[in-house]
This record gives C-alpha cells, sequence and structure tokens, in this order.
C-alpha cells in the first residue's frame, strides 16, 4: 500500500474514535440541553460523571486528525481551510466555550452562572457536531469545495447530531446506576436512533445529485447495507434492554459512517483540486509521521487503557 | 488595517493569550509534584490541602490552555494558509510530536484530577511526574517550531513546497536548543512568582497565614531559582541572536550603525527614520563584550540590513528593555530572598516582601511576552526567515475584522472568568490548621 494510504487510513482511524470519544461528548451536551422530566438534575449528574475525567483526552483525536492533515498533505489542507474559512472558525469558537464552560461550570458555586455556563456548553454542543456533519458533507459534493448550503448538506449536519446523541445515550444507558435514569436514556436512545435513520436517508437520497460517485461506491455497497443493519439491530438491541451489546453495536454504526464516508471520497480529497497522489507530502516525511504515529501508539494506548480501568472501578477511599 | 495585518494582530492576541495558559501548564504540574513530595515526606495537612486546591486551579487553568491552543492550530490554517502549504511538512511533524505529548499530559491529569482516591499514591505521584513531563515536552516541539521559523536549516524543495531529506533534522535549528531552555526556564519563573505572587497577597491580608507560608514554601524556590538562571540562559539567547541573526541583534539593541566596541544600550527610544536614540544610557563596548565576549568584536548594526529586511526596531527593542528589565527585577529579588532565607533559615516576614511578591508576579508573565514580542517582532517582514515573508503567507479571506472582535472578546470573557473562578477557590471556607513553626531568626 503506498504509504499516503496508509496515513489517510490512520487519519480515517483517528477520526472514527473521535466521533467515538469526543462525538459522545458531543451528545452528553445534546442530552444535557434537552433535559427534562422528574429526573432533569440527575440526568445532568450523570452526563457530568461520565465526561469528567476524560473530556480533554476525547477531543486530542481532532487535533491529531488535524495535524496530520497539514503535515501530509498540506496543499490539500491550504485550500481546505480557505474554502471551508468560516464553518471551521464557528467551529472552534465552539470548541472553546464547550470546553471551558463545562470546566467552568464544575467549578463555579453560583447557581446562576452554572446555569449560564451549562447552556453554553450545551449550545456548543450542539452546534460542532452538527458543522462536522455538514462539512464532511461538503468535502464529498462533487462541485468546488464551499460552505453552498443545500438539503443534503443540513441532512448531513442532523444526521451526525442525531448519531452522537444516540452514541452518548446509549453509553448512558449502561453507565446509569438507577432504572428510572437507564429509562431515561433508553428512550433517548430511541428517538435519537430513528431520528438519524430518518436524516441518513435524506441525505441519501439527496446525494445523488450532488456526488453521484458517493452513491455508486457506497449506495450499493458494503457501507449503506452495514449501516442500516446496524442501525435496526442497535434499535432491536435497545428496545430489548439489552444495553452493552447496543453500546457496542452503536460503536459499530459510527465507525461504519466514518469509513464509508472516506470510502466515498475515495483518492479525492478536495474534489476537482487534490487527490491523496496529487498532494501528499514526500516520502521521508510521511515515515516520519507513521513512526510518530506508532510511537504514539506505544504510549498513548496503554495510558489510555489504564484511564479507563482506574475509572471503572469504584473509588478506594471517599 | 489590510487583511495581512489583521490576521497578524489575531495570531498575535491569540498566542498572547494561550501563552499565559500554556506557561502554566508547564509549570503548574511541577508544582503539584513538589507539593505531593513535601506531603508525602512530611505527613504536613497543609501541603495536602495546598496539592488539592491546586489540582483545582490546574483544572481550570489547563481547560483554557487546551481550547485556545486547539483554536491555535486552526488558526494557524486558517489565517496562514500559504505557510502551511509551504511548510507543513517542515513544522507539521513537531505538531504531531506536540499531539503524542499532549495526549499523554491530559490523560495523566485526568489521573491527577480525578483520581486521587483511585490509585495508589505511588501511582499518583507518577502520574504527576508524567504530566509534568509531557507538558514541558510539548513547549519544548512547538518552540522548535518557532526557532526554525527564526532561522531555519537547510530546506530542500519540490513543487514549491519545502521538506527534509531527514525530518528530524528540523531539531538542528541553530536557535531550538537555547530557545526551548529559556522557554521552559520562563514558564516555571512565571508560574512560581504568580502562585507566590496569590500567596502574599493573602498574607497581606492575614488570612490562613501557615497555609500561606506552606505554599510559599513549595512556590518561591521554583521561581527563585529559574529567575537566577534565566539572566544566564538569556545571555546565551542574546550570543546565538548575535551570531546567527543580526537583524534581530540590531534591533533589539537599537543598533544602527555597525561598528566596533559596541555600546550597550540600556532604555532610550529609537527614531528609525533618522536612526538615532534619544533618552538612552549607553556602556561603552558593553555590546561588544556581552554577544561576542570581546570589546573590540564588531557588531552589525541596520544599515548593513537591506532596508525591505529590516525589523520593526522601536517595538523590539522596547519589548527587549521590558523583559530586560523585569528579569532583573526578578534576579535581584531572588538573590535577596535566597540570601536571607539564608542566612536566616526561613523567607523574609516582611510586609514589604509579600508586596515585592506580588511585583514578582507581575513581572514574571510580562517578561516571557515581552520575550515573546521580541522574538516575534525581530523576525519581521518574514514568517520564515529569508524564505517567506508574513505578507505573502498571510490569508486573502476578506472580512477577518468580525471574527478578530469575536474572538477578542471570547478572549476577555475567558479570562475575566478564570480570574473569578480562581479567586472562588480562594473564598473556600478555611479549614483549621496548626500553625506552621516559625523558625526563629538566629
Ligand atoms: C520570565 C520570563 C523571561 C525573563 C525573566 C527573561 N526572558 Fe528572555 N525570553 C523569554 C522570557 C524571559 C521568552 C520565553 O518569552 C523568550 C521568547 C522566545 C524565547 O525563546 O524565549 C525570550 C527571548 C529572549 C531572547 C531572544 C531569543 C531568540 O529570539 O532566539 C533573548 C536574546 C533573551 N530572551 C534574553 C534575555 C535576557 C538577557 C534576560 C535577562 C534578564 C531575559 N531574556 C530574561
Ligand atoms: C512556539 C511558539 C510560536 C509560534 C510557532 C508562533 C508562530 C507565529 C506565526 C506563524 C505568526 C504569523 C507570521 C508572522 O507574523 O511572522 C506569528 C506572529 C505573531 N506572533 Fe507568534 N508564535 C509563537 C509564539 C508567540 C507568542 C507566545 C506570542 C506572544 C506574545 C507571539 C506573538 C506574535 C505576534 C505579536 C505576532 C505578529 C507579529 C507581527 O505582526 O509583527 N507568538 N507567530
Ligand atoms: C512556546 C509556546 C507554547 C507553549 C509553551 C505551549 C504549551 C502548551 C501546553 C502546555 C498545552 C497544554 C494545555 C495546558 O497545559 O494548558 C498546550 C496546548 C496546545 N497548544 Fe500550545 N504552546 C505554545 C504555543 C503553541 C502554538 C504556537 C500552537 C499552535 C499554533 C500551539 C498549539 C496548541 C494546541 C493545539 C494545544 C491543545 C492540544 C490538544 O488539544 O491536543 N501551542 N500548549
Amino acid at each position: 500500500m503506498p504509504l499516503e494510504h496508509v496515513l489517510a487510513a490512520v487519519m480515517v482511524g483517528g477520526l472514527v474514535l473521535y466521533l467515538l470519544g469526543g462525538g459522545a461528548d458531543f451528545g452528553g451536551g445534546v442530552w444535557d440541553l434537552l433535559a427534562s422530566g422528574p429526573r432533569k438534575g440527575a440526568q445532568r449528574a450523570l452526563i457530568e460523571k461520565a465526561i469528567g475525567p476524560i473530556w480533554e483526552a476525547n477531543h486530542v483525536w481532532f487535533i491529531f486528525v488535524f495535524v496530520l492533515l497539514f503535515s501530509a498533505f498540506p496543499p490539500a489542507f491550504a485550500t481546505l481551510t480557505t474554502a471551508l474559512f468560516t464553518p471551521l472558525t464557528l467551529y472552534a469558537l465552539g470548541l472553546v466555550m464547550r470546553g471551558a464552560a463545562f470546566t467552568f461550570r464544575h467549578y463555579d458555586a453560583d447557581v446562576r452562572r452554572r446555569r449560564r455556563f451549562g447552556a453554553m456548553f450545551s449550545a456548543a454542543s450542539v452546534g460542532c457536531p452538527f458543522l462536522l456533519g455538514a462539512m464532511g458533507a461538503a468535502l464529498v459534493r462533487e462541485q468546488p469545495l464551499s460552505l453552498a448550503i443545500d438539503v443534503f448538506v443540513v441532512a448531513a449536519g442532523l444526521f451526525t447530531l442525531a448519531l452522537v446523541a444516540a452514541l452518548a445515550a446509549t453509553y448512558l444507558t449502561v453507565e446509569a446506576a438507577d432504572e428510572a435514569l437507564r429509562e431515561d436514556f433508553r428512550r433517548r436512545a430511541l428517538g435519537s436512533l430513528a431520528v438519524a435513520g430518518l436524516a441518513s436517508w435524506v441525505a441519501l437520497g439527496t446525494a445523488g445529485s450532488v456526488a453521484p460517485h458517493l452513491i455508486a461506491r457506497v449506495g450499493q455497497g458494503g457501507p449503506a447495507v452495514f449501516g442500516t443493519l446496524f442501525g435496526a439491530l442497535a434499535l432491536a438491541l435497545v428496545a430489548t434492554r439489552r444495553f452493552r451489546l447496543a453500546r457496542l453495536v452503536v460503536g459499530a454504526l459510527a465507525g461504519t459512517v466514518v469509513i464509508g464516508w472516506a470510502l466515498a471520497k475515495g483518492e479525492t480529497l478536495v474534489w476537482g483540486e487534490h487527490t491523496l497522489g496529487s498532494s501528499h507530502a514526500q516520502p521521508s516525511t510521511m515515515v516520519f509521521l507513521l513512526a510518530a504515529t506508532v510511537i504514539a501508539a506505544v504510549l498513548v494506548g496503554p495510558s489510555l487503557v489504564f484511564l479507563f480501568t482506574v475509572f471503572a472501578r469504584p473509588a478506594r477511599r471517599a | 488595517m489590510d487583511t495581512a495585518a489583521l490576521a497578524r494582530a489575531q495570531m498575535g492576541l491569540s498566542l498572547a493569550f494561550h501563552i499565559v495558559f500554556a506557561a502554566f501548564g508547564v509549570g503548574l504540574p511541577l508544582l503539584l509534584v513538589i507539593a505531593d513530595t513535601f506531603a508525602a515526606r512530611t505527613g504536613d495537612e497543609r501541603y495536602r490541602l495546598l496539592s488539592r486546591r491546586m489540582a483545582k486551579g490546574t483544572a481550570i487553568l489547563f481547560a483554557v490552555g487546551a481550547v485556545s491552543g486547539t483554536v491555535l492550530s486552526l488558526e494557524l490554517g486558517l489565517l496562514w494558509p500559504e505557510f502551511m502549504r509551504r511548510f507543513g511538512e517542515v513544522v507539521g511533524p513537531l505538531f504531531a510530536l506536540e499531539g503524542v505529548a499532549f495526549f499523554l499530559e491530559a490523560i495523566f491529569l485526568g489521573v491527577v484530577l480525578y483520581g486521587r482516591d483511585r490509585v495508589s499514591p505511588t501511582a499518583y505521584r507518577l502520574s504527576g511526574v508524567v504530566v509534568a513531563l509531557s507538558g514541558a515536552a510539548s513547549a519544548a516541539f512547538v518552540t522548535v517550531v518557532n526557532a526554525f521559523m527564526n532561522l531555519p536549516v537547510e530546506v530542500q524543495w519540490t513543487q514549491g513546497r519545502a521538506f527534509l531529506d531527514e525530518p528530524w533534522r528540523v531539531f538542528l535549528a541553530p536557535s531550538a536548543l537555547t530557545q526551548i531552555v529559556h522557554v521552559l526556564l520562563s514558564c516555571y519563573a512565571v508560574t512560581g512568582f504568580v502562585m507566590a505572587a496569590v500567596h502574599a497577597t493573602l498574607l497581606l491580608r492575614g488570612r490562613e497565614p501557615s497555609f500561606h507560608r506552606a505554599a510559599l514554601n513549595v512556590a518561591l524556590p521554583v521561581g527563585i531559582v529559574s529567575a537566577l538562571v534565566l539572566p544566564l540562559s538569556g545571555d546565551l539567547s542574546a550570543k546565538q541572536v548575535t551570531k546567527h541573526q543580526p537583524w534581530k541583534l540590531a534591533a533589539m539593541e537599537a543598533h544602527f550603525e555597525t561598528r566596533a566596541c559596541a555600546p550597550l544600550l540600556i532604555g532610550g527610544l529609537p527614531d528609525e527614520a533618522t536612526g538615532t536614540v534619544r533618552f538612552g544610557l549607553e556602556v561603552p563596548c558593553g555590546l561588544s563584550v556581552l554577544g561576542k565576549m570581546d570589546p573590540n568584536a564588531v557588531i552589525t548594526g541596520l544599515d548593513q540590513i537591506p532596508p525591505a529586511e529590516r525589523p520593526p526596531v522601536t517595538r523590539t527593542h522596547l519589548s527587549f528593555q521590558v523583559m530586560v528589565g523585569a528579569g532583573g527585577f526578578l534576579a535581584l529579588l531572588s538573590v535577596f530572598a535566597l540570601g536571607w532565607r539564608w542566612r536566616k533559615g526561613a523567607w523574609p516576614e516582611h510586609r514589604a516582601f509579600w508586596w515585592s511578591l506580588v511585583a514578582a508576579g507581575v513581572a514574571a508573565p510580562v517578561a516571557m511576552e515581552a520575550g515573546w514580542l521580541v522574538t516575534e517582532f525581530g523576525r519581521q517582514p518574514y514568517v520564515v526567515r529569508g524564505l517567506l515573508l508574513t505578507a505573502e503567507a498571510a490569508t486573502k479571506v476578506d472580512g477577518l475584522m468580525p471574527r478578530l472582535l469575536v474572538f477578542s472578546g471570547v478572549y476577555v470573557f475567558l479570562a475575566a472568568t478564570v480570574v473569578s473562578l480562581l479567586l472562588g477557590l480562594f473564598r473556600e471556607p478555611e479549614p483549621t490548621l496548626p500553625p506552621l513553626p516559625v523558625p526563629d531568626a538566629a
């Protein structure tokens, strides 16, 4: 496999992990916004507890992919940041508000200000995944890269939003300690999965006119079939309260979406301008980046496992 | 303002903001490790309480450091697309390495902030050490980017893009080593003195005196050691600049005319049009001695630099004066405090000393910001010295003004919130602690 394909695969892997980790964090913010009913406070507390220790680590994946993009495909990166200037700026703003507000809320004693930070946190958590999906859609359109808004882009944004909400809700069904709370998130998981299904249907339906190859590559191929399958299976598992399995299947669904998107893009990085083959860095740089990735995997992998095991077990002393 | 000027303003603002939090991200983990070590050695409750309180502050500062850094990485692409297109291959891997270091930092910081009751004390302190080391490593990696921009190593070109056959050679950028040392020391100085200033303020108000004295025991050694070494490391930086970046030295020193036995200028307001300096104090042959250790050495002046390649003199010179002035103050204060401690076995207990610590808490970050301005202004008009002009590198996208205003507003909001939250930490109910024995002055 040519080096640029290996690097592209690594980046896709990074995106999958970003969606699973950072995406679920965004989803947590969505449910924070939509917290309702008698257990409103308990819902928010559960979300905060689940995000707490790992919130920052989850977002490093984004930086990781972004940095690989500009090191390994610099010309494509320059075109992309110029064409998507506005949504990327908004995304940056969203990440700032979200990360800062989450921490501020945690440490602020004043109830009114906490509420205001909470609103900032959840508004940004809704905006970011929407923008992410919309930018992803803009990147697969077969027209000069731009922010132009059409049904396809909006549907993709909504789909991503619903997907991260579903991810968070299913994770939270497992995390919830009491039955009633678990039921709250079960209903939310079902609802968001349904919305995601609907939105994906609209997105694929409108894709034919703006991205014919996407339909050709993905429409009849594996990703769409697997996506539908995982979606339906997830619904069934959540409905029948097999939460641990459901969590895995929703994760697999998210992975399928990213991989399907990558397959749809194929060689194209920026339509009409850059392909993997035409814009990659020199082999020496790519080898260096891959070496750095291996080092990262060796150091970061076990550390992450350590982090998750530390927080999976109860505190020794309170 | 034209687009390039706006891009520079936004980049400068973001970096000036980020660097403060980044400095704490590098320094606070070290202070935490020290506090925890003291706690473990002495079993003193004060150090344990200090470490708990610092952990909260670290969480807040770290969050803002991380989000502002994320914005920076986006801004590099958004504001300087041509820089990234041409040099992304060279500097990108450094950001990748920074990312790895930061990832480790974030993971183990999770353990430090939330896991105190979940892991063994040894695992806890080791996590702290990993956080401190990886924070320093990530600072070192980005500093190499800056060193490369100041004075690039030789690169190869293909299709108008720079690359290196051996990518690790970017670490050989001539000013990399001196800059890394100076930057890390400045991070420790800033953290040490700001923390000392906070506790000195509370001592001045007479709050929890025994607790705040313990805090000074942790913060002051770090600040003092760094402040004493900083002028030496700064001197090495200056020698490096004299040798390899004559344009920067000439701007720093407002040295217009090439000559032997060049004087060292202290203070003074340069006039770039006439090439003269008003109100300055000159030390005969001082610059030749400091720069090249020889009173008769010839020091290149701005007259040898083509006008189109000259950095802005006034800004660079004044920033340099501020850094050196503030650094001198910190060093003198450190000598005094250390001497006192050596003679009397304890830190001075005078209100005047506490007030000077408050001043030091302002001087240290001011020195750091000013030092960065020296490097950045002194590189102009290039982004990568000799290879890419700043004006060429800037984005061509219009309408940066509203964005600049929005981001400025966000930074103001973040800064204000951080300050108010940190102050809130000190309003927590005061625990009752036994008085710290103050060794008598014998
Ligand atoms: C607390 C902060 C602090 C203090 C007290 C000092 N500096 Fe500094 N200085 C910095 C913080 C700093 C920095 C971290 O802001 C810079 C910017 C870029 C760099 O490498 O370090 C810097 C840059 C910098 C440079 C430019 C390096 C380059 O562009 O390659 C020189 C020549 C000096 N310093 C010299 C000094 C001297 C002679 C000092 C004597 C008192 C001094 N600094 C104190
Ligand atoms: C490793 C650290 C840094 C890197 C890689 C870096 C990189 C850059 C880049 C790419 C630019 C735009 C191009 C240019 O104007 O030359 C820039 C400009 C600038 N940076 Fe830095 N920077 C760093 C640290 C800092 C810090 C900490 C400050 C804070 C004071 C700062 C202040 C500025 C300013 C004021 C400008 C605009 C310069 C001008 O218009 O004259 N930089 N920097
Ligand atoms: C010498 C100057 C710099 C130092 C010492 C420094 C240090 C740090 C530190 C310690 C952090 C971790 C956050 C924290 O501890 O608060 C951080 C985060 C970050 N910094 Fe900087 N930084 C510098 C300049 C830059 C520059 C010039 C850029 C990019 C243009 C940058 C990009 C980032 C990014 C992207 C993060 C977040 C990391 C992530 O989420 O993966 N930094 N920086």
